[in-house]
């Protein structure tokens, strides 16, 4: 029990009818004093704690660093690191945990943002050992006339007489998500309004990744694995949030956001991973970026939308998918509400202004849907909601 | 900062050390910690850190106008205005987009013109966690249980960075005297803090994020493309999930305390070894249960007033106690759901004592209990978790359903069931675990827990995604 006058009492001449006493903050635990340790015992356990796991976790910290966006922070992390992995290396460090890194299961020289490993699928070869095509009009058109909610408001890809094959349970529909965060959403809303039934869909986005920093995570690449293993039908590529910010080249050089430079090898990789898939025959719906809070980013975020614009209607196996007028109000600014199609209001953006909520995710996965549909037609039994 | 990144160990070190630096001189080291916790906090977003202040002035202001009243009439009014007031920012941040967006679609589906404009609020980050504590410093002052504070020791204790963001809520009583006087520097628990620390980065980095990935976040997402046996899983992980978050910022919280000398309260005791709901919020989250039960339950007259009133007393408080975290249908629907099974419970219980039956406690009967008991919290982590109530229900309505068993691996059950099977463990051999590592000289101290979190940095997900309660 404690005493009032621990309170500090400044105007003891006032009544008070007192008192509930502070709880004894340090009252003793139930069982044997625990050891104790002074504060600079303590202070040496943090040093010898946080200087060996850097140098431990160099290799990782540095494959870290490397990956974030080029500038001051980056260049002092590596500066930082560097030495540490080659004192790492002296002393045989690196390779005893990099052996502990395979044993738990990582790989230590992939990329920092890992691999791409497509979950467990269990689907019999396609058809004639590619993604299923058909000149039959198996689906039935799902485009209403330009009305409501998710409505495909620019689809530019030529108009193609082959339509999405219809599926069965036997022989599902393969469809892939690929991208950014943006698409990790998306991914799971493509899966909801597809009927599992028929439609095997991969959410295959990941974090952070886009398409200047091929030595962060190269969707290239991916798209191949994700063609020769999956064969899909159909593929919905979003991403572009991450990419305002240096490409590095093969060789290792930063090449400056803005430049021609850039806005070419952009677009070259952007070709690329249309090529990848469109040429097995698996058609590309790509997502463009919507609109976003931040009104510095919607110069940079309109350029790159025209080159996906570009890239996909330059192949008839692809197109593209505006979202920017969707997603934003009547004067053409940012809105997070939007109406759905019974004219309810809906909060469809995230907090920071770049990502959707869930509801707003389930929108652009529904605008995305119909954007294939317009392009290629999609059979309706491979889809969950009329229009 | 969130604490499992290096930013935050670099800083944690700079400001441990300063911190038993200037612990002789208390002004010095308030003015210090206040500065560590408003840089630990403006690091998220340096715009928001007025609210911090603005919060802390209020509270100080409210507790010494509250104090001068001593007629207990005028006392209740002034504490009934200050604990409105320390509530406004909170209902304007959490609960204006929501309230506004309903009140619009209520109105125009009646042909009206809606009053209010539509506004998307950004929630600060930790807001209900400090406004809850102004909140208890003002009314234990009100109710003599605490002389009101000054202004630095309020803040700092408002602002004190292990538990700034997500709890524990600390009362005043509680932690107030421990900022006043001189923490003793021979006296440190290094071993349970560092268990803590390590256990916690252990269970954020490695178990949450490894079952919300490959189970829970797929299955939630999109639950029509999973069969069964993977919803029931996910939902069983997902139990995991939000546990092994939430315990893992609050043992982070305290060990990070301790360092400092400082002595938080515990917020979690096992919660899944429950034996009913009411038992189940009596460990889980012990912090916030017991300030709805001191400022909330308790004041609406607790169990005083007949059964009615108590039932209905309980139904307030888990409602509200289920809004507070966010503003959703989904967290009124499992506040009532929660305060709906903890009526029926009792109302079994005062039942079976009116009959002369005496609760028997074998073996078996309490297994049968905990089973319920972690399947009913099971089902209320459904709403909890789901975008929508409808969502919910999609979930629910998948359970007998056939379908892909692919996320079911092993790994993944096997880590539901350790993390489980851990909280029916006895204490003592951790208990003798930390005392041999306490044994042992900080040089080796320092070594094992280096292995330690590279073991985790090795095993955990890359990027570290901000825990769950953040949002709350």
């Amino acid at each position: 029990m404690k005493t009032l006058d621990r309170l500090q009492v400044r105007d003891e001449t006032r009544p008070r009818r007192a008192v509930a006493l502070e709880r004894d903050a340090e009252r003793p635990r139930e069982g044997p004093e625990p050891r104790k340790t002074s504060a600079v015992g303590v202070l040496v356990t943090i040093v010898v704690c946080l200087l060996l796991w850097t140098l431990l976790a160099s290799p990782i910290l540095e494959r870290s660093a490397e990956a974030g966006p080029i500038g001051a922070r980056r260049t002092a992390a590596l500066t930082l690191l560097r030495p540490l992995v080659t004192i790492s290396d002296a002393l045989f460090l690196s390779r005893a945990t990099g052996t502990i890194e395979r044993v738990l299961g990582r790989d230590p020289n992939e990329q920092p943002g890992g691999t791409l490993t497509l979950p467990a699928f269990d689907l019999p070869d396609a058809p004639d050992g590619g993604p299923g095509r058909t000149s039959t009009a198996g689906g039935e058109d799902l485009s209403n006339g330009g009305e409501g909610e998710g409505q495909a408001q620019d689809v530019s890809s030529p108009p193609t007489t082959e339509t999405i094959r219809t599926p069965s349970q036997t022989n599902k529909l393969r469809v892939a998500v690929i991208g950014d965060s943006l698409s990790q959403g998306l991914g799971p809303e493509i899966v909801r309004w597809m009927n599992p039934s028929v439609v095997r869909v991969l959410s295959l986005g990941r974090q952070s990744t886009g398409l200047s920093r091929m030595d962060y995570f190269n969707w290239q690449a991916g798209m191949r694995e994700i063609v020769e293993q999956f064969r899909p039908d159909l593929v919905f590529v979003m991403l572009g949030s991450n990419d305002s910010q240096a490409q590095i080249s093969p060789s290792g050089r930063a090449i400056p956001v803005g430049t021609w430079e850039w806005v070419h090898g952009y677009k070259d990789r952007a070709e690329q991973l249309v090529r990848e898939a469109t040429r097995a025959g698996t058609r590309v719906v790509w997502v463009g970026l919507p609109i976003v809070k931040e009104r510095q980013r919607w110069g940079f975020y309109r350029s790159i939308n025209e080159i996906y614009r570009e890239t996909a209607t330059s192949d008839p196996n692809s197109t593209y998918v505006d979202t920017w007028s969707t997603f934003s109000d009547k004067d053409g600014g940012y809105s997070a509400f939007i109406r759905n199609d019974h004219g309810q209001l809906l909060e469809v953006r995230a907090g920071d202004g770049v990502h959707f909520t869930p509801a707003g995710y389930g929108m652009l996965a529904k605008l995305a849907l119909r954007g294939a549909d317009q392009a290629f037609g999609m059979p309706q039994r491979a889809v969950t909601f009329h229009v | 900062m969130l604490f499992p990144t290096t930013d935050f160990a670099i800083f944690f070190a700079i400001v441990f050390a300063l911190s038993w630096l200037l612990n002789g001189n208390r002004t010095a080291w308030k003015w210090f910690m206040l500065a560590a916790s408003f840089v630990f906090y403006a690091w998220w977003d340096p715009g928001l850190a007025w609210l911090l202040a603005l919060v802390s002035t209020l509270a100080w202001l409210s507790a010494r106008w509250v104090d001068r009243a001593d007629e207990d009439r005028i006392r209740r009014t002034r504490t009934i205005v200050s604990v409105v007031a320390l509530l406004l920012p909170l209902a304007w941040f959490k609960y204006y987009g929501f309230f506004a967006l309903n009140l619009t679609n209520a109105f125009e589906s009646m042909g009206l013109h809606p009053p209010l404009p539509l506004l998307q609020v950004l929630l600060p980050i930790g807001i209900s966690f400090y406004t809850f504590m102004a909140i208890s410093y003002v009314v234990d002052v009100s109710r003599y249980e605490i002389l009101p504070s000054r202004f630095l020791d309020v803040s700092v204790y408002l602002a004190f960075f292990p538990h700034l963001i997500a709890g524990p809520i600390v009362r005043s009583q509680e932690l107030i005297p421990q900022i006043r006087h001189r923490r003793d520097p021979g006296r440190i628990d290094v071993a349970r803090a560092s268990f803590l620390i390590v256990g916690g980065l252990f269970k954020k980095i490695v178990i949450s994020s490894f079952l919300a990935t490959q189970m829970v976040d797929p299955v939630f997402a999109a639950p029509n493309a999973h069969g069964g046996l993977e919803v029931l899983v996910a939902i069983y992980a997902y139990a995991i999930v939000i546990y092994a978050d939430f315990s893992a910022y609050s043992d982070i919280a305290i060990g990070a305390a301790l360092l400092l000398g400082f002595d938080f309260p515990a917020n979690f005791d096992r919660p899944y070894t429950a034996i009913s709901l009411r038992d189940f919020w009596r460990r889980w989250h012990m912090t916030l249960s017991r300030w709805l039960r001191d400022y909330l339950y308790i004041p609406l007259g607790g169990s005083r007033h007949g059964q009615v009133r108590t039932a209905m007393n309980i139904m307030i408080t888990m409602l509200l106690g289920g809004l507070w975290h966010g503003a959703g249908w989904t967290f009124v629907a499992w506040g009532a759901f929660h305060g709906i099974g903890q009526v029926i419970g009792r109302w079994r219980h005062r039942r079976a004592q009116a009959r002369g039956i005496v609760q028997r406690t074998s073996g078996w009967i309490v297994a049968r209990k905990q089973l319920v008991t972690f399947n009913l919290v099971c089902l209320g982590w459904v709403f909890f978790r789901a975008d929508s109530i409808r969502d919910a229900f999609d979930i629910l309505g998948r359970l007998g359903a056939s379908g892909s068993t692919a996320l079911v691996t092993p790994l993944v059950v096997l880590t539901i069931a350790a993390m489980l099977g851990v909280q029916y463990l006895p204490r003592d051999p951790a208990a003798r675990l930390r005392e041999a590592f306490g044994r042992r000289g900080p040089v080796l101290q320092g070594a094992v827990l280096a292995i330690g979190l590279f073991v985790i940095t090795t095993l955990g997900a890359q990027g570290v995604t901000p825990f769950i309660y953040f949002r709350f």
